[in-house]
């Protein structure tokens, strides 16, 4: 490379560079470029591997090339790269800050910051509490009940907020945020593709099936299993001071695997579920004759599905709260990752106390309702900016290099000279 | 030697050196040859430490006796100079600003010897313990403890003309010479799971091993793992003398950090990242030379029990503030990798790898200028004393007199 003889271009730098490096804890600049982190990565290819070259991008500023750059998704946060860093300078907590920061780059216009964290939830709590208001007006009651009978209380969720309103502020949130992220998903293919015609080379596979095959692997943690040093050492006969303490345990890994495994599950049955119940009603709005409404009696298999997944939701919580508190004793984990589980915590537990407290007949239900909307409602809103972005983010990442391979020029770190081995 | 030519405080002050390597020795002889009485103060049976067991200098490629002979030779013609070999420091008390020292005799395997302790007593102390090196069974998760795998220090001690093998290298295991061997740099230096500090010798000697065994092994190619190579001063110089054998590819100089030596059939595979092309590697070589860094001797982390007379820290031990010399009865501020922290109002000056990580020649200069620090603070002392004494200040004797 020749020494700079000329004026050094201005360095452009985006609005959230600084914040960046915080994100990855401050310690990015130590990296010295030794190049172990690539070697460590189990999922890492062997050209050009990550992230020993992100950590230099980092380091140059060279934004243009980090947001063309897919390999931040290949990698799947297992934390050996870290612990075995020589210079502490914690390539996964980069890795997740560039994650963090291309969902908020695709996503387009970020949240500010008084949304990010608790925020969102406490505005969906003020928004849900206003139409509760709003409501009392209406009817002259805070708790309606129906009375099926002279004596019964039976609580009934639709009477204070009618499903109609439900449908129409989280279908018209549901609308806006598939926009957000369908724009993202355009402007992350854009950047990845690179200028010109792209030649392919090789068998010629369906676009259908790589996205099968994408989600299968990512659905199902088969990535995850992969999360293991190649040629793990057995450990020393006398377990002395030189066991495997740096490396992430098979433990670990494997809460990362069954937590991850349990929520895609129970997130998918809840949302059928979901589905199937706005089905009915709108089944009852056309005048159907199979419509049904909400609540389903409690022994309904749909109904008892839904609570199975609540219960896999709370235990795939555990798992990675687990691994969290694990990972966390050597290096940094980002605090979004912390926020929503504890909101996917927040979002069953409510609903699940909402639902025996109507069985009950008490009208605490109501309450614990409106919070259990709010933090749904938060779910949804802020889904483009969450780690749950990855859910398209990654997916398409994913299936870029598994169609067009993902080494293109502009993220080549340098010529490839042929050596003699 | 005539007392005539000193300065007047010379002839009364009485100085300690802790350590009789080459930075002490140094130290002791600058001193004596001012007229201070010294005592020089060493653990071992011999004198100049680790020095003595080197295979050469470099850049000069002269035996380390050389340099040794000439100091011993002067410490010899003073009769200022006191030696105590087979000696440690046994206990330390400061009375009237004077450094009491209890020193003891032991045998060669660390048991102490009778007679009694004697006491010595000191105007100042100068601290040269020196270094020891990073032990490859701490590196043993990343493979360093494969029989085939050896330390620069070890294979310093191979190639030495009166070591083991009488300066030739073999292979462990068929007892053949090595067709291909590797060196990986900073193995335990600039790590902050093992010493964070660079240790500055290490590329130098590398370099000096690499035209060493290239010139003494014609069959022999050597690969270098490298951060990046570090050697200051003209120590750059050793490279021009090895340009000849990277033009004919029988050395190579890698920028990659290979994270563990992986067994293969009789061979030793190295995967690793070049770091300029950005392409995997994992070439296969018969000897693995890992060029461990300088832990100061008064190290409080990881001390190996048995392997020093003086007592150890507690393990594990991970303090945030400056620890004190525990090693060492001595009230010695040490910084956090272990290297001594001078305090020369006390009059305890250092010397040597005790301070930080340097080479020989360094080394000499750093315990000639100990020397020179510590007569400093003995002229100042003796003209304090004097006016005190003038001013018949008794009250004085008891607190140390400023320097």
């Amino acid at each position: 490379m020749p020494l700079a003889a000329e004026a050094p271009a201005p360095v452009r730098r985006p609005p959230d560079a600084s914040r960046l490096l915080h994100d990855a804890g401050n310690k990015a600049l130590a990296c010295l470029q030794c190049g172990m982190c690539g070697v460590v990565c189990p999922h890492a290819a062997d050209v050009s591997p990550w992230p020993r070259k992100e950590m230099l991008w980092l380091g140059w500023g060279e934004h243009e090339r980090l947001h063309r750059d897919p390999d931040i998704w290949l990698c799947r946060d297992c934390g050996h790269c870290s612990q075995l860093c020589p210079r502490g300078a914690d390539p996964a907590a980069v890795m997740a800050a560039l994650r963090a920061a291309a969902c908020r780059r695709l996503s387009g216009r970020p949240l500010p910051a008084w949304l990010e964290g608790w925020g969102l939830p406490l505005l969906g709590l003020l928004g849900w509490a206003l139409v509760w208001l709003i409501r009392f007006m209406q009817t002259g009651v805070w708790f309606p009940v129906v009375r099926t009978a002279p004596d019964s209380n039976e609580i009934l969720f639709a009477a204070l907020y009618p499903v109609g309103l439900i449908d129409a502020i989280f279908l018209l949130t549901a609308l806006i945020v598939l926009l957000i992220l369908s724009r993202g998903a355009y402007r992350q293919w854009q950047d990845y593709s690179p200028p010109g015609t792209l030649l392919r080379l090789g068998p010629r596979t369906s676009a259908l099936s790589d996205l099968r095959a994408v989600l299968r692997d990512g659905l199902f943690g088969r990535d995850f299993s992969r999360c293991r040093l190649p040629d793990t050492p057995p450990p020393p006969p006398d377990g002395g001071a030189c066991d495997s303490r740096q490396t992430p345990s098979a433990d670990t890994i494997r809460h990362q695997r069954r937590g991850h495994l349990l929520l895609t599950a129970s997130l998918l049955v809840l949302a059928a579920a979901s589905a199937y119940v706005a089905v009915g009603h709108w089944a009852g709005l056309l005048g159907l004759s199979w419509a049904f409404a909400s609540p389903l009696p409690q022994l309904n298999p749909v109904k008892l599905a839904a609570n199975l997944a609540a219960f896999t939701l709370l235990l795939g919580v555990w798992h990675l709260l687990r691994r969290r508190r694990a990972e966390q004793r050597h290096r940094r984990l980002p605090p979004q990752g912390r926020h929503m589980l504890f909101l996917f915590f927040g979002i069953t537990l409510s609903g699940l106390v909402a639902q025996w407290l109507r069985l009950a007949d008490m009208q605490a239900a109501y309450a614990a309702y409106t919070l259990h909307l709010a933090l749904v409602w938060a779910l949804f809103a802020g889904l483009p900016w969450s780690p749950l972005a990855h859910i398209v983010y990654r997916t398409l990442a994913l299936f870029h290099v598994r169609r067009y391979g993902r080494c293109h020029p502009h993220t080549l770190s340098a010529s490839f000279a042929p050596k003699d081995v | 030697m005539n007392n005539v030519a000193f300065p007047s405080f010379a002839s009364s002050a009485v100085l300690a050196v802790l350590g009789g390597g080459i930075s002490g020795l140094t130290a002791a002889v600058e001193a004596a040859e001012c007229g201070i009485s010294t005592h020089l103060i060493e653990i071992s049976p011999n004198l100049g430490g680790r020095v003595r067991s080197f295979s050469s200098y470099f850049p000069k490629f002269c035996p380390p006796s050389c340099g040794l002979e000439l100091l011993e030779n002067r410490l010899r013609r003073q009769s200022r100079a006191t030696l105590h070999l087979s000696t440690r420091l046994a206990g330390y008390v400061q009375a009237d600003g004077r450094h009491e020292l209890v020193l003891q005799s032991i045998s060669p395997d660390g048991r102490t010897l009778s007679p009694m302790p004697f006491s010595l007593s000191c105007d100042a102390v100068i601290i040269a313990t020196g270094w020891r090196p990073y032990p490859l069974a701490y590196l043993a998760d990343r493979g360093a403890d494969h029989p085939l795998c050896l330390s620069n220090m070890q294979l310093e001690r191979l190639l030495s003309s009166d070591g083991p093998t009488r300066g030739c290298l073999l292979r462990p295991d068929t007892g053949k010479p090595p067709q291909r061997m590797a060196f990986l740099q900073c193995a335990g230096s600039r790590d902050v799971n093992h010493l964070p500090h660079c240790s500055a010798v290490c590329c130098s000697a590398t370099l000096k091993h690499c035209r060493i065994l290239l010139e003494r092994l014609p069959d022999l190619r050597i690969d270098v793992y490298y951060m990046d190579v570090r050697t200051p001063g003209r120590l750059f110089l050793l490279r021009d003398s090895l340009v000849e054998y990277e033009r004919t590819g029988r050395l190579r100089f890698l920028p990659a950090r290979p994270f563990r030596a992986v067994p293969d059939g009789q061979e030793i595979c190295l995967p690793a990242e070049n770091t300029q092309t950005g392409e995997r590697l994992a070439h296969r070589y018969d000897m693995v030379v890992w060029a461990t860094g300088m832990r100061p001797s008064l190290s409080p982390h990881d001390m190996p029990p048995a392997a020093t007379a003086w007592p150890n820290l507690p393990e594990n031990w991970q303090g945030p503030s400056l620890p004190r010399a525990e090693a060492l009865p001595l009230p010695l501020l040490l910084d956090r990798q272990g290297f001594v922290l001078e305090d020369g109002e006390a009059g305890l000056f250092a010397a040597g790898c005790a301070v930080k990580p340097m080479n020989v020649a360094d080394s000499v200069r750093s315990g000639a200028a100990a020397a020179m620090r510590a007569l400093g603070y003995l002229h100042q002392r003796a003209r304090a004393f004097s006016r005190e004494g003038a001013a018949s200040d008794t009250s004085a004797r008891q607190g140390r007199p400023h320097a």
